[in-house]
């Protein structure tokens, strides 16, 4: 059990390694200037540089805090618009042809508006990040509650439950679909950011990598590139993804399907 | 008369203008504490029956026709007419436990109360060691006694159900039928019970209703006059059992 859990983990960095060997020994032919391609050991010592110097942490935290403040904030209205054109027809019907155009203009886009009313700076990227999380979450609520049964509901009502009381089930049954558009919307959300950093903001991780580039110091695009990535899949798989798993394993066939 | 169905007519809408007719100006009477089973070929009309009388949606209001339940016409969904449906229709996101339960808390039973009344309904219905299970972990037959459990908790005056065994295996069905005919003699329940199935709607029923094919109607109504308690054992070779099902099964048009 112990030793394929380390198989597992050791497998995870095994497909990386002749990478790693392929791209340090272009690197030292010496073909290229440093500047365009950045040699691993120099990304290390940046990596470490500025993991010391405390600088990659302040922009790291700039961002999550950017993401989570989009992603309450888009996420809750989200849910709300969803749960309430889930379950009245009329609502539906105003709002669905408002949110097709919507969702079919991507969060950057919203960027010039968003410096125009917000300024440079959290504003203006908080407000891409909740017009790209809002939809998927919008959408997924909705589709969740539709496919709640309606013998469900129905049960709910011989059992003597109000109007109001079988709304609940019915969000209830729509969690494990909400949760996956949560998850969707938070990684298109950090598209977003990285995307709005680099134009509308003076800190974070995407401002880091576009800064550094003007400096051509390479192995710092590089070192933000990966805490990009590496930072979203922590998140992903310590906080949303087990998550979703819970619900929809308690839960048997009810999220699974709605894949 | 407890219970009466006065001229249920009811009609759906099919593709383009065409409607299809369910019941056609059904009558029926049913007296308190009666189990009354109906059976028909499918499409008769049995389930839309069972759920005008609950008062569910898309089924009530019926186009024509009341409900009259002691004395006052129905006029939408409420606790005291109970449903078994053939689906369960158990709530997954509860365990069985809250499943039973649920009924309960919307009646405002105090917590200690109801685990009582939900300990009593678990072990009646054989599901003790399974309260903290959710519904996907159970077996088909479990759902079914789950769902028939939480039905029976809130106490309804008239239980309904719908083909509650269809999804079982033929020994698990045995079982199932066995039990809720002790259940019965013990809950005394009005119980209008809908199957394909006649030998089962004559093993439980004081009486059997059969239908005829689309639109539904009346074809017969056959008391069932069989001693309680009822096991297979003695029904299956019982001669009245055997009769009666020969009678029924020629006027439903099955033959087998
Ligand atoms: N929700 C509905 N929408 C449209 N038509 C319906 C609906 N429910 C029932 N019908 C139609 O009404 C007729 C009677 O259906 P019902 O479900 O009551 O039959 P049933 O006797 O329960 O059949 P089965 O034994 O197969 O369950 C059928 O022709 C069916 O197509
Ligand atoms: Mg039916």
């Amino acid at each position: 059990m112990r030793a394929s859990a380390w198989q597992e983990a050791a497998w995870k960095i095994i497909p990386f390694l002749p990478i790693l060997a392929l791209w340090q020994g272009v690197a030292s032919l010496g073909l290229y200037p440093r500047y365009l391609l950045p040699d691993p050991l120099g990304v290390l010592w940046a990596f470490i540089e500025h993991g010391q110097s405390g600088a990659l942490w302040v922009h790291m935290r700039e961002s999550l805090v950017r993401l989570l403040l989009g992603v309450l904030i888009g996420g809750s209205t989200g849910i709300v618009l969803g749960v309430a054109m889930g379950i009245s027809r009329p609502v539906a019907r105003f709002f669905t042809p408002i949110i097709t155009l919507g969702q079919a203009i991507p969060g950057l886009a919203w960027i010039p508006l968003a410096i125009l009313w917000f300024g440079l700076g959290t504003g203006a990227i908080v407000f891409i990040i909740f017009a790209s999380v809002l939809f998927p979450v919008l959408f997924n609520t909705i589709s969740g509650i539709q496919t709640v049964p309606q013998v469900l509901l129905n049960a709910a009502l011989t059992l003597g439950a109000t109007r109001l009381q079988v709304i609940r089930e019915v969000v209830l049954g729509a969690l494990p679909s909400v949760i996956m558009g949560l998850r969707i919307g938070i990684g298109y959300g950090w598209r977003a950011l990285v995307g709005g950093e680099m134009i509308a903001a003076a800190s974070g991780l995407g401002f880091l990598i576009f800064n550094a580039r003007q400096f051509l110091e390479s192995e710092v695009v590089v070192v933000g590139m990966l805490t990009i990535g590496v930072s979203f899949l922590i998140l992903d798989s310590v906080l949303l993804r087990p998550f979703e798993q819970k619900t929809i394993e308690r839960w048997g066939v009810v999220g699974s399907k709605t894949v | 008369m407890f219970l009466q169905l006065r001229g249920l007519t009811k009609t759906f809408a099919m593709q383009g203008a065409t409607r299809v007719s369910a019941l056609e100006d059904l009558h029926l009477a049913i007296e308190r504490s009666e189990f009354v089973s109906i059976v028909g070929a499918s499409g008769c009309g049995k389930t839309t029956i069972l759920n005008v009388i609950a008062g569910l949606p898309p089924y009530f209001p019926p186009d024509r026709g009341e409900v009259w339940l002691e004395g006052s016409a129905i006029t939408g969904p409420g606790a005291e007419r109970g449903m078994v449906f053939q689906e369960y229709a158990l709530f997954p996101w509860r365990t069985v436990e809250q499943n039973i339960e649920y009924g309960l808390r919307l009646k405002g039973v105090p917590p200690g109360e109801r685990r009582e009344i939900c300990r009593y309904y678990i072990g009646l219905m054989g599901l003790t060691g399974f309260e903290h299970v959710h519904p996907h972990q159970l077996s088909g037959g479990m759902k079914q006694r789950a769902a028939i459990a939480r039905a029976l908790a809130v106490r309804p005056k008239v239980l309904l159900m719908d083909e509650p065994f269809a999804a079982v295996d033929a020994q698990t069905r045995m079982t199932l039928q066995e039990h809720l005919g002790q259940v019965w003699e013990e809950e005394r329940n009005t119980v209008i019970f809908v199957t394909h199935h006649v030998a089962e709607a004559i093993f439980l029923s004081d009486r059997v209703i059969a239908m005829t094919r689309r639109p539904g109607r009346i074809r017969a109504d056959v008391p069932v006059r069989l001693k309680r308690p009822r096991v297979w054992s003695e029904i299956n070779t019982n001669s009245e059992f055997l009769e009666l099902q020969e009678t029924i099964l020629r006027l439903i048009g099955e033959t087998r």
